[in-house]
């Protein structure tokens, strides 16, 4: 855990608001599935089949909004944010761990956003770019509060403006 | 090994090559793709293919159609793996003291320099396969504008192939199959060497 992850920390509100996106989407899917199936169901013409389908969906899907939840709390443990001299380092993914490191003086623009259920639950999403748009997608910490989001938009703009602004004048 | 990379010295492709293995992992998990395509297809075929009345015949064919895609995902595999080891005995970089200087292309050679100050941003990654086996893939990136392709979702450039080829492209140089060691170091050294070329005061960042 970095010395910018204890100041500026990820809320474990994070995990939820993740495994709650998940399982609308999966409930999304299963009722395609469902609605598709249903004339096969309907042919069958038995009560039986049709409640030990449903109950084994049932129990798919607590066990996959399981192993989401899980999978999300490693995300969580393995999220890593550090803000040292020279540049910002972010390391997101427990499987496929990407890494992107920008220099201060590369940094185009902060913002903060909040999707639907970031509203919800008070999270903010704290968004740097440089020129490429790569950065735009992959250089962001999402799931802080509103104290850390303020932190760390506060200390990134204040470390660009000491490392670009000061220098034209 | 040096804590702080030296910015004075120049570092090549022979001091951090390109591991063989991603060789193999790069052309056997472009195969595999494939091959789970064919097997569902083939899945939808048997059914339509036992139909015939001749049983033997249906056996036979069945046979054929099973050798026939293995001997290609081989051949694809094997085709797939000549043209990478190519591609990468044509590639090489070397850090210099304000450039980086690359060269690739198997039949149509090509050149780039890219001074360190432009660069925007670095990149290590890894895929599942990457982390199993050690490697790492490295990116630098500048700011240079590329054309959107496949419209609709805004600025969505890349397939996911060309973002992990070997080589430069655009506004970025890739090179994958790094040691996980290599890739650290070569982040650090270009991130030193950014440093020590920083543009003059009048330009904002790029």
């Amino acid at each position: 855990m970095s010395k910018t992850r204890e100041k500026y920390p990820l809320s474990k509100k994070k995990i939820i608001k993740k495994t709650i996106v998940s399982s609308i989407g999966l409930i999304f899917l299963m009722g395609v599935i469902f609605i598709c199936s249903l004339s096969f169901l309907a042919f069958l013409q038995n009560a039986a089949i049709l409640l030990i389908a449903l109950i084994a969906s049932v129990i798919m899907f607590v066990v996959l909004i399981g192993l989401v939840y899980y999978y999300q709390t490693w995300y969580f443990a393995t999220y890593y944010y550090d803000f040292t001299d020279d540049y910002v380092i972010i390391r997101k993914g427990p499987l496929t761990p990407k890494e992107i490191t920008i220099p201060y003086e590369r940094i185009q623009d902060v913002y903060v956003d909040q999707d639907l259920f970031d509203r919800m639950l008070g999270l903010y999403d704290v968004h740097l770019s440089t020129a490429t748009f790569s950065s735009g997608m992959s250089a962001h910490i999402d799931g802080v509060e509103t104290a850390a989001a303020d932190g760390l938009r506060t200390f990134l703009l204040g470390k660009v403006q000491e490392r670009v602004g000061s220098k034209n004048k | 090994m040096d804590n702080q990379p030296d910015p004075k010295k120049t570092y090549s492709i022979k001091d951090y090559p390109i591991r063989t293995i991603w060789l193999f992992k790069s052309a056997l998990s472009g195969g595999v793709g494939m091959l789970i395509t064919i097997v569902i297809i083939g899945v939808f075929l048997v059914p339509a293919l036992s139909d015939s009345t001749d049983s033997s015949a249906a056996v036979i064919s069945i046979g054929f159609i099973v050798f026939a895609v293995v001997f290609f995902f081989l051949f694809g595999v094997v085709f797939n793996l000549a043209i990478l080891a190519l591609q990468r005995s044509a590639f090489s970089f070397s850090f210099e003291d304000n450039f980086i200087v690359l060269h690739q292309g198997i039949i149509s050679r090509q050149q780039r320099t890219i001074p360190y100050a432009v660069l925007q941003d670095v990149i290590v990654k890894q895929d599942l396969f990457d982390t199993l086996l050690g490697l790492s893939s490295l990116t630098v990136e500048n700011a240079v504008q590329t054309p959107i392709m496949g419209g609709g979702r805004n600025g969505y450039q890349y397939s996911r192939y060309s973002r992990n080829s070997l080589g430069f492209s655009g506004n970025r140089v890739s090179i994958p199959g790094l040691s996980k060691a290599d890739a650290q170091t070569l982040k650090l050294i270009v991130l030193a060497k950014m440093k020590q070329n920083q543009v003059h005061p009048s330009v904002t960042g790029l």
